[in-house]
């Protein structure tokens, strides 16, 4: 049986009263496994930072459930239990107005049984962060290095980064996902990350969400959406409309496109059995998954108010 | 006069600002240091200290960070209370000094009316206290970084608000004593020697005098001491109510004014109050103990108001903190 690091079961967040009220979150379903490189991916304003906030008890839901390795992160003592098992990098990366190294000093204490010295150092090296430099001299990579070097150290069972490639060069952004895969994902650990940069994060990830105006579009391991996406070029007469498998539909010059999110191997065997021939069958890139998904949703989302005026 | 007021302004400021350049320097000294070593991250180990050894490190850790900070607030409190206190004792007399018949009594007077001006003036520090609790407590990096580490809401709060607040009500008290002590000291137990009635050489003139010197004799020093250390309990746990009410949605720093406003507002009311409060102080207040002017203290018992309500106050805020949203 999976065990989940993180899990929600239609979780709502709504800020604001009355007619201003805006669902950031709104029945969300997010399942985290245990072990797993998580990206949860989404445009912005899709609900990243207040699910995370949320897991990490900043945020308090308004209806629906969230749970961290089945504790409930809202009340103490399950909060303070969660709390130490989990490395957080804020979306802002402000931090205390301290020097990385006395940032560093400061968050070892908090961490006695778990924090690596050796690691906060290869860390340090790695991204080649600035110990001694004041806090309002560090420039925004920087903030986000330290920030990161602060989270990795403490070796946590869980490591959740909102946006952890803020302001990082390619190289360090590299050496980043190197350390990352290398030493935060030993023993069963977690990494759960929301981010906006695809190809990085398809690189290391294994399982991904996305999200779109607080609802999650699409969750799964990385391999098993990406063999179930796919991309098909068609002509001939009659061509199908509906199937559950199809995601999109556009109408080109001499042919249809379709845009298939499960079972393409079928779909394509229906359509040759009713005379179309397949011109094109691609697999997609995360990246494209992502825009397609995001596109269908926003017209679906444009239908709805329309139909609802 | 206002050479006077200058100088008394310098004598107060100086030990703040000579205390506060020292810090700056020092820490850029250290820093620059550290800078130009490049040395690499080896922390030294942290012995807990013997009082603490119980605890996790983690709150180890958080209280003593506040107690360095209510260290802070007490000698400053203490300083301010002494310095306002003393004042009358190290400059020289003023002008409405020469009516009065008897030196002890004019040094009494200036003494006690500098006790129950000081509320106006505590009144603004014991508010931008109150404030600066609650707001690391509720937005900001701070409020992020303390709220998402491995220690309960309950254990921030009471830190945060327990050294705060005893660093107050322990650095007035120290304040009064020390001042009290000076006066003793230079000036003998000047009140035990007032004299019980208005010497008849004072003329019509003189009315002013004789309606101050008739409420000095029926003011009871240790009701304003008292007053001030239960006013300090009611406006901080005054503040700490409102700014952790979830009525206020403080989500940044756009919202500081909903807490800026009381903070100027209460001081300025209190001032005005007072000013016009010749009669005794007004009855309202009088029910909070609160002291403004010379005259007959309020029933003893109406001191158990403020402390019931401050109590009220804070076991409120901290029923809110667990609500509260970051």
């Amino acid at each position: 049986m999976t065990s989940y690091a993180i899990q929600t079961k239609a979780l709502v967040k709504t800020y604001g009263l009355g007619s201003k009220a805006t669902r950031a979150v709104d029945g969300l379903s997010l399942n985290v496994p245990e072990g797993s490189i998580y990206g949860l991916l989404g445009r912005n304003s899709a609900g990243k930072t207040t699910t995370i906030r949320m897991a990490m008890g900043l945020a308090r839901p308004t209806s629906g459930d969230i749970r961290v390795f089945g504790l409930d992160p809202r009340h103490d003592p399950d909060r303070v239990t969660v709390l130490a098992q989990v490395g957080y990098v804020p979306e802002d990366k402000a931090l205390l107005g301290l020097t990385p190294r006395k940032l560093l000093e400061l968050n070892r204490s908090f961490y006695p049984a778990t924090w690596s010295d050796v690691l906060a150092r290869k860390v340090v090296d790695r991204l080649e962060l600035p110990l001694d430099t004041a806090f309002l001299k560090l420039s925004l990579g920087n903030k986000t290095k330290a920030a990161l070097a602060v989270a990795i150290a403490q070796r946590s069972r869980l490591l959740i980064l909102d946006e952890p490639t803020t302001g990082l060069d390619p190289i360090a952004l590299d050496e980043l996902l190197r350390l990352l895969v290398e030493d935060c994902t030993a023993d069963g650990r977690t990494i759960f990350l929301s981010t906006h940069q695809l190809a990085e994060i398809e690189q290391i990830a294994d399982h991904i969400g996305i999200m779109d105006r607080g609802k999650i579009l699409l969750e799964g391991p990385l391999d098993d959406i990406r063999s179930r996406f796919r991309r098909v070029t068609v002509t001939g007469a009659a061509l199908p409309t509906t199937h559950p498998g199809i995601l999109s539909i556009r109408h080109q010059a001499h042919a249809t496109q379709y845009i298939l999110q499960s079972a393409p191997e079928a779909f394509a065997q229906d359509l040759i059995a009713n005379g179309a021939t397949i011109v094109e069958s691609n697999p997609m890139s995360l990246n494209e998954i992502f825009l397609e998904l995001c596109r269908t949703s926003e017209s679906t989302a444009a239908d709805r108010e329309e139909e609802f005026a | 006069m206002i050479a006077h007021l200058t100088l008394s302004a310098l004598i107060f400021l100086f030990p703040l600002i000579a205390v506060a350049v020292w810090k700056i320097v020092s820490i850029q000294r250290t820093a620059g240091k550290a800078e130009r070593d490049a040395m690499p991250f080896v922390p030294a180990p942290q012995p807990a200290p013997a009082l603490l050894r119980g605890w996790t490190s983690a709150r180890r850790v958080f209280l003593v960070q506040h107690l360095k900070v209510a260290g802070f607030l007490y000698a400053m409190m203490a300083w301010t209370i002494a310095f306002i206190f003393t004042l009358p004792l190290f400059t020289p007399a003023n002008v409405n000094s020469a009516k009065w018949f008897n030196h002890s009594a004019y040094l009494w007077y200036s003494f006690v009316t500098g006790a129950t001006h000081s509320t106006q003036f505590l009144s603004t520090m014991v508010l931008f206290s109150a404030i600066a609790v609650i707001m690391p407590m509720r937005f900001g990096p701070e409020a992020r970084f303390y709220r998402t580490r491995p220690i309960s809401i309950s254990f921030v709060f009471w830190t945060k608000v327990l050294s705060v607040f005893s660093a107050m009500i322990a650095g007035a008290a120290t304040g009064i004593a020390l001042a009290f002590s000076l006066l003793v000291i230079l000036k003998g137990p000047i009140w035990q020697s007032l004299p019980a009635t208005i010497p008849r050489l004072l003329g019509p003139d003189d009315a002013d005098v004789a309606q101050l010197y008739a409420s000095l004799l029926v003011t009871s020093a240790h009701s304003i001491f008292l007053s001030i250390i239960t006013t300090i309990a009611l406006f901080f746990s005054a503040v700490l109510f409102l700014g952790t009410a979830p009525v206020l949605r403080l989500r940044s720093n756009a919202a500081l004014p909903l807490l800026m406003i009381p903070a100027a507002f209460v001081p300025f009311a209190i001032a005005i109050i007072s000013n016009h409060s010749n009669g005794g102080t007004p009855h309202f207040f009088r029910t909070l103990y609160i002291c403004l002017s010379l005259g007959p203290p309020p029933p003893l018992a109406y001191a158990l108001i403020p402390i019931a309500l401050s109590a009220i106050f804070i076991t409120c805020a901290r029923l809110f903190a667990n609500h509260q949203e970051i």
